[in-house]
Order: structure tokens, then sequence, then C-alpha cells
């Protein structure tokens, strides 16, 4: 089978997806580093247009895809749900979209993210002691947040 | 390869249904092509578009019979005309705005 940008984009998201899954036993940071190149490469799978383009390298994806997923009529058939509810459920997962999103080192350096120490007040804190306490797997809305790119994830080729 | 008639009930189709989806949504155009749906969205809550409208792409498969994928891209209503599509689409002459009612 020869690979496209959107079968590669694919398997890469599930992939992460799969590591950060079994990432249970490590530390907090490294399980939402995966989490987070999982999400982006999910939103970048559906960026992939069928004549095989590249999509753009732009991190800030996620948030974007989960928006237009409200659209979606094969992820709204996963849910069931009225159309109203199922907005409601999709504007409900944006906030936390955002949070995950936000993890990208990019940008700023001196900002809490799962892969490199940064500076705050004066002291040096690196990912492995931050509790990233907003993004604590056990909640409601991560729970909802999880579930859903396993859906979406299986509607990839 | 779709008849573009065939292309524009279909788009019609996946419009209506967007607007029952995300009452928000203020404007449809639709951008001809025979392989695939090709809408852009005019929603004020949409995040804002930098250099390029961000086109996300959904496959075939649809519950109500239709099967032609589709790309749907969400913009703000002042980006209207204004901010560059997508690879391939065209330009905004291209468009052709589709009523599909208010609520």
């Amino acid at each position: 089978m020869v690979e496209t940008w959107l079968t590669a984009f694919a398997k890469q998201a599930k992939s992460d997806w799969d590591v950060f899954r079994a990432l249970g036993t490590f530390r907090f940071c490294h399980q939402l580093h995966y989490l987070q190149m999982a999400t982006e490469k999910l939103a970048k799978a559906f960026l992939c247009v069928l004549d095989g383009q590249r999509p753009e390298g732009r991190h800030g994806a996620f948030v974007r895809f989960i928006q237009h997923s409200k659209l979606h009529r094969q992820v709204q058939g996963k849910y069931s749900m009225s159309r109203d509810q199922f907005r409601a459920f999709i504007d409900g997962l944006l906030p936390t979209a955002k949070l995950i999103e936000e993890l990208a080192p990019a940008g700023d350096r001196d900002k809490p993210n799962p892969e490199y120490p940064w500076e705050h007040g004066g002291a040096v804190i690196s990912p492995l002691t931050y509790s990233f306490a907003t993004l604590q797997l056990g909640t409601p809305k991560m729970t909802k947040l999880l579930q859903f790119v396993g859906v979406c994830l299986d509607l990839l080729p | 390869m779709v008849a573009m008639e065939k292309m524009h009930d279909i788009a019609m189709s996946v419009a209506k249904d967007n607007k029952e989806s995300e009452p928000n949504i203020q404007r449809i155009f639709w951008f001809p092509h025979t392989e695939e749906v090709r809408l852009v969205e005019v929603d004020p809550e949409a995040l804002p578009s930098d250099s390029r409208i961000v086109a996300f792409h959904f496959g075939p498969g649809f519950a109500d019979g239709v099967s032609i994928p589709s790309a749907i891209a969400l913009i703000r209503p002042q980006e209207v005309g204004v901010v560059a599509l997508p690879e391939g689409w065209g330009s905004w002459e291209d468009a052709k705005e589709l009523q599909v009612g208010t609520n």
C-alpha cells in the first residue's frame, strides 16, 4: 500500500495514542506529551486532502478540528445525541482541548509544557515535578475528550 | 466524477445539515468541484484564520446517503472574500453562496 500524507499522519497519531495509553506508570508529563502529539496529528490527518498534498505544518490544528467536528456527521453518528446536545457536547470539549494544544512548547519558553524545563518567578521548574492540575486524566471533561479522540482516531484509515 | 448539478444538490444537503448542527453559521459558500463538496461556512465564533483558510476533510459514508467526501472550513464574517482559500479551491469569485435559510 502506498503511503500518503493522510495514512502517514493517521498512523503516527494512532501510534502516539497507543504510547500515551501505555505510559500510565511513568511521570504524568510524558503521558501529556504523547497526548498532545496524538491530538495534533489526529487533526493534521483530517487536514490532509484527497489528492495527497501535505498539510500545513503549523501547530494549533487540534482546537480548530474540534470546532469543525460538530459538522462531521460520521462523528455525530457515533453519539446518541440530538444535534443541540452534540453541539453543546463539542463546545464543552473546547476548553480542555485548548489546554492540551497549549502544551506544545512552541513560542513562549517559560510556560508549563511536558517536554522542557521553564522558569517562573526566578525558579526553574521541571515538567517531571509540575502537577498539570488542569489536565488530570480522571476528570469528566478529560474523560469525554479522550473518548472523543478515540472515536475520531477510529475514523481514520 | 459526479455531475455538477448533482454536486450542487449534495452541497445543499451538507450545508443544510451543517446549519442545523450549528445555528451560528451565518453564510455558506460552495466552491464547485466534481469529486468533493467544498464549503466555507461563516461562523462568528470560528477561530481566526491565519494566512490561509484551513479546511478539514471528512470522508464519505454519511448516514443520509450522501457518499461524496466533503471539505469544510469555518471562518469569521470579516474574512469573507479576503482571506486566502485552500490550495486548488480557485478564487472567491468562484464561490456560490448557498441559501439554506436562517433560524
